[in-house]
This record gives C-alpha cells, sequence and structure tokens, in this order.
C-alpha cells in the first residue's frame, strides 16, 4: 500500500517489539476480563488457575518473540539506524511485558 | 493543547526538515478554519448557557438524555467530534511531510527530535482519536435516537463509554507531552552548545513512550469496580512508562551537564520544566499505585498531579519554545530582563498555587466542587493556591505585554540565528522557505556543515529558482531521504475556507436541532471540497524537471509512492482504529451483558451473511475491473465498473439491514440491537463517502481529466473502496459469525 515494501517492512521490523508487547497487554487483559466476568477463576488446568496459566504462557510466547527480535537485529549489526531502534524498542517491550505479568503472582485474579 | 502544538509543527516543520511547505497546504488551512469556526462557536455556547454540564469527560449516564436533556452535551458531542477532523487532517500532514517531504540526505537517523516528537503525536492521534469520535457517535446516537449502549436498564454499560474515552484521554496527554519534549530536545543542546548526549536513545523514549501510553487507560478507572489482576496490568505499565520519560530527562541533564549553558529565558524555562514534571511524574508513579489511588481519588492530589505534569511538562516547555524560536519568526527577540521575571512571577507562582494542593487532597479535599463547608481545615491551603494563581496572573500579564511590545511577525527580515543553533529551520528564510533545498549530512547541520547557510541563500543546492514557475518542494523516500518527485503545491484559495465553515455550521446546525439547515450546509461543504479538489490531480502535465546537481525528477506520480496515496493510507488506519474499537465495544458488552445476546435460532439465517459477503467481494472485483480498464484507457468500462461497485455496496448493507429487521431486531431495545445497527450506520457512512468519491471520480473520466497517465484520483478512490469492503466483510464476521462461534 504505502511506497516501496522496503518502508513498510522496515517499520514493521522495528516495532515488532512494541506491538508484540502490545498484543501480548490485549490477550492478557482480555482474557482476564473474560475469566472474571464469566466467573471461572476458579477453574484450574494443571494444577494452576487458568488465569495465571494463560497469562505465564502467553508471557513466555511475547517474551522468547522479544529475545529472538533483538538477537535477530543485533546479528544483522546494531549499528545501522534499523537494527538499532529494533533491539532497543524490543528490549523495552520484553522489560515491560516481564514487569506487567510479574502482577500474577502478587494478586487474585478477581475479586 | 493539541491545536498549539500543532500549530507549533505547522510553524516549525517545514523549514526543520528542510521543506518549502507542508505536503497538502490546503488541508492545513481547512484544519485551522475548522478549528477556527467550531472551537469558537463551542467555546461561545457559555455566553448562551448552553455551555456542556457533563465535565470534560462526559460520562453517561448523567450525559444521557433522561438527566441531560438539554443540547448542551450536544454541543460537546458534535463540537469536539468536528474538531476532531481537525486534529486528524493535521495529523495527516504531519506523517506525510516528516516522512516524505525531507531534505536529501536527512535520513531517520539525522531527522530532528522535533520530527521525531511531532510525527510520534500524529501516529497517536490516528490511532487514540477515534475512540473518542466512536464515543461521541455512540453517545450522540443514545441521545438523539434511543439506541442504549450506555444504558443499564436496557443492556447497555456506563463503563464502555469511560473504556472508549480513557483510551483517548490517557494518549492524549501524552499526545500534548511528547511535542513539547520534542521542543525541549531541541531547546537543551542550543542553549548548552553541544548536541543531545543520547540521541537515539531519545527517539527510543519518544516511540516507547507513544505505545506505552496506550497501555494505561484504566488507570482512570481503578474505582469502577474491575477486577484486580487487570488493574494490575495498568498499574504495571503506568510505572513502566516512567523508563521513557526517565530517558528523555537524564539526556537533557547530561546534555546541559556535557555543555555550557547560556542562562537565557529559554533555559530557565526549561530547568522550570525538569522541576515540575519530575514531580509531576512521581506523583504519577504513587497514583499508579492502586491503592494508593483509591485513597487519593477524585481529590485534590490528583489536581496536583495533573497540573504538574501538564503545566511542568506543556506550559513551560511551550514558553521556552516562544522565547527559543521568536528570533525565527519575529523582527525582535523577547526581551531577556523582562523574560527572567515572567520565568520567576510563573514558577513561583505555579508552585505556591499547586504544591499546597497536595495536602489539600491528602487533607479530603474532593474535586469538582464550586464549595466546601468551612471547619475542615481546608480554607488557608486555598488561599495560597488562590495568591499563587494571581502571581501566575501577573507574570502571564508581563509576558503579553512584552510580546505586544516585541513581536513584529516576519520571515524575510527575522531577528535571525542569535543561539547559534544547529538546525534548518534557523537558515536564512523568507516566505518560500529555503533559497535552495540542501543536501543534509549531519545531525545538526548548521554546526557541522561549514558555510551551509551562505550556500542555501546562494542557491547553489537543489531547487533555486523553480523549475515549473509554480510552487514546488521535493518528495522525498522516508528512510533516506532520496529525492523521487517534484512536488507541486497549490495557491491560496477560498474553498477550505468556506468548506470548514460550512462543515462547522453543519455540526453545529445539528446541535441545535435544525435538520434541514445542517443538510443544506452539508451539501454546500461538500460542494466546496469539490470545487477544491478539482484543481488537484493535475496530471503529468509538466516534463520531469531539473533540480539541479544533475538530477532530473518526475513531476506527477502515481502508485504507492504518490503522497497522496500516503494521505489516503493514513486515512484508512484512521477508519481502521475506529473499526477496531466497534468491534471493541461488541465483544465488551457479549462480555459484560451476555444475557442480551440472541439465541442461534433468532440470528438471520446463515446465507445472509454469504450473500452480503458475495456482495461486497462481487464490489471489490468491480472496482479492480475498472481499474484494469483505465490502465487500457476505457472510459465507459471505468464507469460502468464504477456504478456496478456502487450498486454492490449498497445492496450489501441493504441486504444486512432488512435481514436484522426481518429477525426481529431492534436498536432501541437492547444494547445488541443498538450495536448491530451500529454497525450497519458505521458501515453506511463509509458507503456514502466511497460513492460519492465514485460519483466525482466519473465526472472526473466525464471531464477528460482521468485517464491512463492522470490516474491518482482513481487510485485513492480505489484503495479507499477495498477497505471500506474489507471494513464490511468483518462487520459480517463479528455480527453474524461471534454469536455463531460462541454457540448463542
Amino acid at each position: 500500500m504505502m511506497a516501496a515494501p522496503n518502508f513498510t517492512v522496515s517499520t514493521l521490523r522495528i516495532s515488532s517489539g512494541v506491538i508484540i508487547w502490545a498484543l501480548h497487554f490485549l490477550a492478557i487483559y482480555g482474557f482476564v476480563a473474560l475469566v472474571c466476568a464469566r466467573e471461572l477463576a476458579g477453574v484450574r488446568w494443571l494444577g494452576i488457575g487458568v488465569a495465571p496459566l494463560a497469562i505465564g504462557v502467553a508471557t513466555l510466547i511475547a517474551a522468547a518473540a522479544l529475545i529472538a527480535m533483538i538477537v535477530s537485529a543485533m546479528r544483522r549489526g546494531a549499528s545501522s539506524f534499523t537494527e538499532w531502534m529494533t533491539a532497543a524498542l524490543a528490549t523495552l517491550g520484553l522489560i515491560a511485558v516481564v514487569w506487567e505479568s510479574l502482577a500474577v503472582l502478587m494478586v487474585p485474579t478477581c475479586t | 493543547a493539541v491545536p498549539v502544538v500543532e500549530a507549533m509543527g505547522v510553524l516549525l516543520l517545514p523549514n526543520m526538515l528542510g521543506a518549502r511547505d507542508l505536503p497538502f497546504p490546503r488541508l492545513s488551512a481547512y484544519a485551522f478554519w475548522a478549528y477556527f469556526f467550531g472551537g469558537l462557536t463551542f467555546f461561545c455556547s457559555i455566553f448562551f448557557e448552553l455551555a456542556p454540564t457533563g465535565g470534560w469527560f462526559m460520562y453517561p449516564p448523567l450525559t444521557s438524555e433522561r438527566f441531560s436533556s438539554g443540547i448542551n452535551e450536544d454541543f460537546w458531542l458534535l463540537g469536539i467530534g468536528f474538531i476532531e477532523i481537525s486534529a486528524i487532517a493535521g495529523a495527516i500532514e504531519i506523517i506525510v511531510g516528516v516522512l516524505r517531504t525531507r531534505s536529501p540526505g536527512m535520513t531517520l537517523d539525522r531527522i530532528p527530535i522535533f520530527a521525531w516528537a511531532m510525527l510520534v503525536m500524529a501516529l497517536m492521534i490516528i490511532f487514540a482519536f477515534p475512540a473518542v469520535i466512536l464515543a461521541t457517535t455512540l453517545l450522540e446516537l443514545e441521545r438523539a435516537f434511543g439506541w442504549p449502549f450506555f444504558a443499564p436498564e436496557r443492556g447497555g454499560d456506563p463503563l464502555l463509554w469511560q473504556h472508549l474515552f480513557w483510551f483517548f484521554g490517557h494518549p492524549e496527554v501524552y499526545i500534548i507531552f511528547l511535542p513539547a519534549a520534542g521542543m525541549v530536545s531541541m531547546i537543551v543542546p542550543t542553549m548548552a552548545g553541544t548536541p543531545l548526549v543520547g540521541h537515539r536513545l531519545v527517539v527510543l523514549a519518544l516511540i516507547g513512550a507513544a505505545f506505552l501510553s496506550f497501555g494505561l487507560w484504566v488507570h482512570h478507572m481503578f474505582a469502577t469496580g474491575i477486577p484486580q489482576l487487570s488493574l494490575s496490568f495498568f498499574s504495571a505499565a503506568s510505572m513502566a512508562v516512567a523508563i521513557p520519560s526517565g530517558i528523555q530527562i537524564f539526556a537533557w541533564i547530561a546534555t546541559f551537564a556535557a555543555g555550557r549553558v547560556k542562562m537565557k529565558t529559554p533555559a530557565l524555562f526549561v530547568l522550570g520544566f525538569l522541576f515540575t514534571f519530575v514531580l509531576g511524574g512521581l506523583t504519577g508513579v504513587m497514583i499508579a499505585v492502586v491503592p494508593f489511588n483509591w485513597q487519593v481519588h477524585d481529590t485534590y492530589f490528583i489536581v496536583a498531579h495533573l497540573h504538574y505534569v501538564l503545566f511542568g511538562g506543556m506550559v513551560f516547555p511551550l514558553f521556552a519554545a516562544i522565547y527559543y524560536w521568536m528570533p525565527y519568526t519575529s523582527k525582535h527577540v523577547l526581551s531577556e530582563r523582562v523574560g527572567h521575571w515572567v520565568f520567576g512571577l510563573i514558577f513561583v507562582g505555579f508552585n505556591v498555587a499547586f504544591l499546597p494542593m497536595h495536602i489539600t487532597g491528602l487533607a479530603g479535599m474532593p474535586r469538582r466542587v464550586y464549595t466546601y463547608p468551612s471547619g475542615l481545615g481546608w480554607e488557608a491551603l486555598n488561599l495560597i493556591s488562590t495568591l499563587g494563581a494571581f502571581m501566575i496572573a501577573i507574570g502571564v500579564a508581563l509576558f503579553l505585554f512584552d510580546v505586544a511590545r516585541k513581536f513584529r511577525m516576519s520571515s524575510e527580515d527575522n531577528a535571525g540565528n542569535v543561539w547559534n543553533a544547529a538546525t534548518l529551520e534557523w537558515l536564512p528564510n523568507g516566505k518560500y522557505s529555503n533559497r535552495s533545498i540542501p543536501i543534509i549530512t549531519s545531525r545538526d547541520p548548521l554546526w557541522d556543515q561549514a558555510h551551509l547557510a551562505e550556500d542555501v541563500e546562494g542557491g547553489r543546492y537543489y531547487l533555486p529558482g523553480t523549475a515549473t514557475g509554480r510552487r514546488e518542494t521535493i518528495l522525498t523516500s522516508p528512510m533516506d531521504a532520496q529525492p523521487q518527485a517534484l512536488l507541486l503545491m497549490p495557491m491560496p484559495a477560498w474553498s477550505p475556507l468556506l468548506a470548514a465553515l460550512f462543515t462547522a455550521a453543519f455540526f453545529m446546525l445539528l446541535t441545535v436541532k435544525w435538520v434541514v439547515t445542517a443538510c443544506v450546509f452539508g451539501v454546500l461543504a461538500v460542494a466546496m471540497l469539490i470545487r477544491w479538489l478539482w484543481e488537484t490531480d493535475p496530471g503529468p502535465a509538466y516534463p520531469p524537471a531539473h533540480i539541479g546537481g544533475g538530477i532530473k525528477l518526475p513531476v506527477y506520480l502515481t502508485g504507492p509512492s504518490s503522497h497522496s496515496r500516503w494521505a489516503m493510507g493514513v486515512l484508512i488506519i484512521v477508519s481502521a482504529s475506529l473499526y477496531m474499537c466497534l468491534i471493541f465495544s461488541y465483544l465488551f458488552m457479549w462480555t459484560v451483558k451476555p444475557a442480551v445476546w440472541p439465541s442461534l435460532a433468532s440470528l438471520p439465517g446463515a446465507g445472509t451473511s454469504i450473500v452480503v459477503a458475495a456482495l461486497l467481494i462481487a464490489s471489490s472485483a468491480a472496482i479492480h475491473y475498472a481499474s484494469r480498464a483505465l490502465q487500457r484507457d476505457q472510459r465507459k468500462h471505468v464507469i460502468s465498473g464504477l456504478i456496478a461497485a456502487g450498486v454492490g455496496l449498497i445492496s450489501a448493507l441493504i441486504v444486512e439491514i432488512t435481514s436484522q429487521q426481518a429477525s426481529g431486531v431492534s436498536a432501541t431495545q437492547s444494547s445488541y440491537g443498538a450495536l448491530v445497527y451500529a454497525f450497519a450506520s458505521i458501515q453506511g457512512f463509509f458507503v456514502v463517502v466511497v460513492v460519492t468519491m465514485a460519483l466525482y471520480t466519473c465526472a472526473r473520466a466525464l471531464s477528460g481529466l482521468l485517464n491512463r497517465e492522470r490516474r491518482v484520483t482513481f487510485d485513492n478512490t480505489m484503495v479507499f473502496w477495498h477497505y471500506t469492503v474489507v471494513q464490511g466483510l468483518a462487520g459480517i464476521a463479528v455480527v453474524h459469525g461471534f454469536p455463531r462461534m460462541v454457540g448463542g
């Protein structure tokens, strides 16, 4: 749609870190909202409450994806603007994803 | 505040980027006049006792028809909704301007921080503003037609408004702050005489803050009974967003430390900003802690916090910016002596006014009260606050006096680069911007590129004269700023002003319920728009032009590189963002009010969805057919393709609406019905828009102004058409598919 695929691809790559953060945030918030609205907080899968389990899985996936982006960008040469920004935004995203997910270890799901 | 920062963008960006003008000057004019007429009418409502009475955040049910039956709230809903158009038009301008009209050689890494901040702000606008546009549309539908989105007695939920509003409302404050931070990032290096420390980190901070700020909105809703874990995510994100702000603060401090700071008035206001904003940020992190928030919610502690971040984070930088950029836009600079007094009075006055409010709030004084009983211990604190407010007023009056004395607007005869700043807006310039468009090799061109100012003024770079005799600037590639085309720009005209006036009239007359007259003005607005557009899309009327340095550029671009295609792209993102908010509203309502959802048996049959989807896809196919016909210059087939496409879209909508009515779905009976018809209404609005675009395109074709080489008008219609089809398909998937997926 816009200019050469170069620009769209580069923009998506640079912002991939914060896009992954956004998708993770949407997933965990949406899931908890549904669990609490439907009073499913007591449901347990594999011995763990369904909300903490889902959040844990989502966080592992997001963290893996973010680390992959960081590694990929460093490999391509982090001195270039595009790769530096890709790695840096992915790092910021990783910090935010982990920090937000820690809440599940400290706070009851609904109430 | 948003118009102020957009104004700074319009004033500074073209020169700062080395461009001759913004890419859509008439759109800027329209945006300004829309704000002028719309804003004036809106603010004048106070003189007729028609000012909105529901608070700036307009929560239902207070603002529903039942509790606010006058037209006061409609002024807000229709007025603000209309002003958003102005902001989005400005955002389109800034995005395309920053990405596509820079000096050759100004790669992403060399873009000035203020330009980054404005780009990021504009992108935030296009994602955040549609949420409030949707919210105002839904509330207006509820008030005017009784569609119960927010009315609990019919399956609505007031919390839906809060989610939509604050999804806009929180990014809004960053939309206000980030440009101010961008301005500070320009002022600090100049005042310190050294390049900004951590340039890339600051860019990271701007982008990071922009994204993270979209994850904070529920921190305005901590007291609404949302589940604890959900609140905690937003609490954590609200703390995390301090990281990007902190990065910028440390970058500025480091820059001051690395240089030798000239204690001029801009530097004083920057220091004031640092002190005040950091304090506000610290109380912000306090309020991000949910239990503490529950204690101070709706008290003056919050008032103290918000003023420290907004006054500190926006007003101080704005004063710094006015003092800093005065020599760029005026014959005389403002007085340094008076400036020191202005700063002193405002800074001290601000702290005297707002610091006590932290205590007043902790002592229990609630927000939004116009009086209170005596003996609660608030009187002395409030008196101190009042004294501070008067100090601020005196400081501002002194400032206005100095501005009246000294400000004489001029570009040719401006005071010049008195600060010895590094960026391109400080080149000698005139009404045509720069004499020639330079090649940039550094982030601080005026410091690093010897003789740049004389060479630009001497016409030794690109476009020292005009290649076509018209107003021109260079269209460049988004990443590396390679010249791609010559952009011809229009002359001033009445049509944008009149279009803005008539659009304002349309909205304001709807507010006072003069519907027929409103529609007349609506038609006039569209007519002015068409008059304006008719002169655009000139086709390849000029041969490729020499811009200098051996470079020859096309004067007309079609396809994905065309700047108007980029504008359409931004508009599509705005539309998609609005639709995503609608889909959120549907899913939210299903989550909290499943009882009003229909059983599988009462849904329209699956056949309906298939018919509607088929009509939509056929509509896209017809547009594709018309596009191919245009490549072969077959005018009749282009027109028949457009007509067929229009028929497809319109019939799809009619089938959907009639099938819902036949199933007994009512827009006024439940929130489910209201949402179903909201989907159809919004699709209907888009259908009207693209069909109008198609008719306009047919008119161009019939007038011989559309052909194989001259097809930008058609292409813009085409991309927006395909979007409308995809949007319609998404709507069908949600409205027909979702209830079946979850079992009814």
